[in-house]
């Protein structure tokens, strides 16, 4: 009597997982991450700083497609995918006057972290889910051109030995 | 899928990174799928790509959300660039099995400047300042020694006179 019963529960929590790995993808077991940064140098090359992080990843399962979900400034970005699937990138863009400088730590979750994380942001609960990995990176911020012209400075030197150069002529006249 | 190709730069300089962002809106009620950017525009002997890759893929783009993606490339040499569309291939829903082509917007014609134009401009010109005071330092200089020299010699002479004036006193 219970052997159907208990068949199609088991058919149906298969049926679930296999549906939420169908949506966000698979899970990464112990990832080991090798990253290339770049983020923007000076204000003249760009209008917004931005920050770009490639990296590549190697998880001991081995997933076929891995669905990576970034957390940056409180909202989630989906990480890109080189067409060969071997190399990711994350990349996004802020405001000079408000992108974070010094150590960036960016939280990275698979797809099935994330669909966890974000049913549990759906239902009003907090989230205690921690991300597969981390990327680390430091921007040392945008140069924003000298603080003090060169031509004035230029300017400055030459009222300098001027004023010096009327003093000492006024006291041997004097 | 609406898709923007934009350069955050605003100047354009032989040598000096250019920004490009892709921006991908999805403005359907149903998600994308297996969407692929693909830009063919940035040939090897025009352009060193510095950050970025110029193929990328997503898995889903869910309906009313965007996606963005950015290329940094350094044009080799000064000149006119004809900044073209990227391609975008994607599949409408889940269910299907075709997919949409389409194209982004493309930038146009770009007038990359050489980099000394740049540099008049914007650079601190340091050295510039430097060989500045070198040259007037000539101008400077051997008139402010002569009149150090004569200037000694004359105080010599007056420290002379005065030590006579006073042994005479005495």
């Amino acid at each position: 009597m219970g052997g159907p019963i208990i068949s199609i529960i088991q058919l149906s929590f298969l049926l679930i997982v296999l549906v939420s790995h169908q949506t966000h993808g698979e899970q990464c077991v112990s990832p080991k991450v090798t990253s290339d940064i770049y983020t923007t140098p000076e204000t003249l090359l760009s209008t917004e700083t931005v920050y770009i992080v490639e990296f590549t990843l190697d998880c001991s399962n081995k997933p076929k497609e891995l669905n990576l979900y970034a957390k940056v400034d409180d909202s989630f970005i989906q990480v890109t995918k080189s067409l060969d699937n071997k190399r990711y990138q994350l990349s996004w863009t802020s405001s000079h006057s408000q992108a974070p400088v010094g150590l960036i730590t960016v939280d990275v979750y698979d797809g099935e972290t994330y669909g966890k994380v974000k049913q549990a942001v759906r239902s009003g609960e907090t989230s205690e889910y921690e991300a597969n990995f981390q990327l680390e990176f430091n921007h040392k911020g945008v140069w924003k051109g000298a603080w003090l012209k060169s031509e004035l400075l230029a300017l400055t030197v030459v009222g300098l030995v001027w004023f010096l150069a009327y003093r000492h002529k006024n006291y041997i006249c004097s | 899928l609406l898709v923007s190709k934009t350069i955050l730069n605003e100047y354009l300089v032989a040598g000096k990174e250019i920004t490009v962002k892709y921006s991908i809106f999805n403005v359907g009620e149903s998600a994308a799928m297996e969407v692929s950017l693909h830009d063919d525009g940035f040939q090897k002997s025009s352009y060193d790509i510095v950050s970025g890759s110029t193929k990328a893929e997503w898995e889903r783009i869910a309906p009313e959300t965007n996606v963005s993606h950015i290329v940094v490339v350094v044009p080799l040499t000064a000149g006119s660039y004809n900044l073209s569309y990227a391609q975008v291939a994607y599949k409408a829903n889940a269910e299907t099995n075709d997919f949409q082509h389409g194209y982004t917007s493309q930038v146009g014609e770009i007038y990359v400047a050489q980099r000394r134009d740049f540099d008049r401009l914007f650079s601190l010109h340091l050295a510039d300042w430097l060989i500045f005071c070198a040259m007037t330092m000539t101008t400077l200089a051997i008139p402010y020694s002569l009149y150090n020299q004569s200037r000694k010699k004359y105080e010599q002479q007056d420290l002379a006179a005065a030590a006579q004036k006073k042994a005479k006193s005495l």
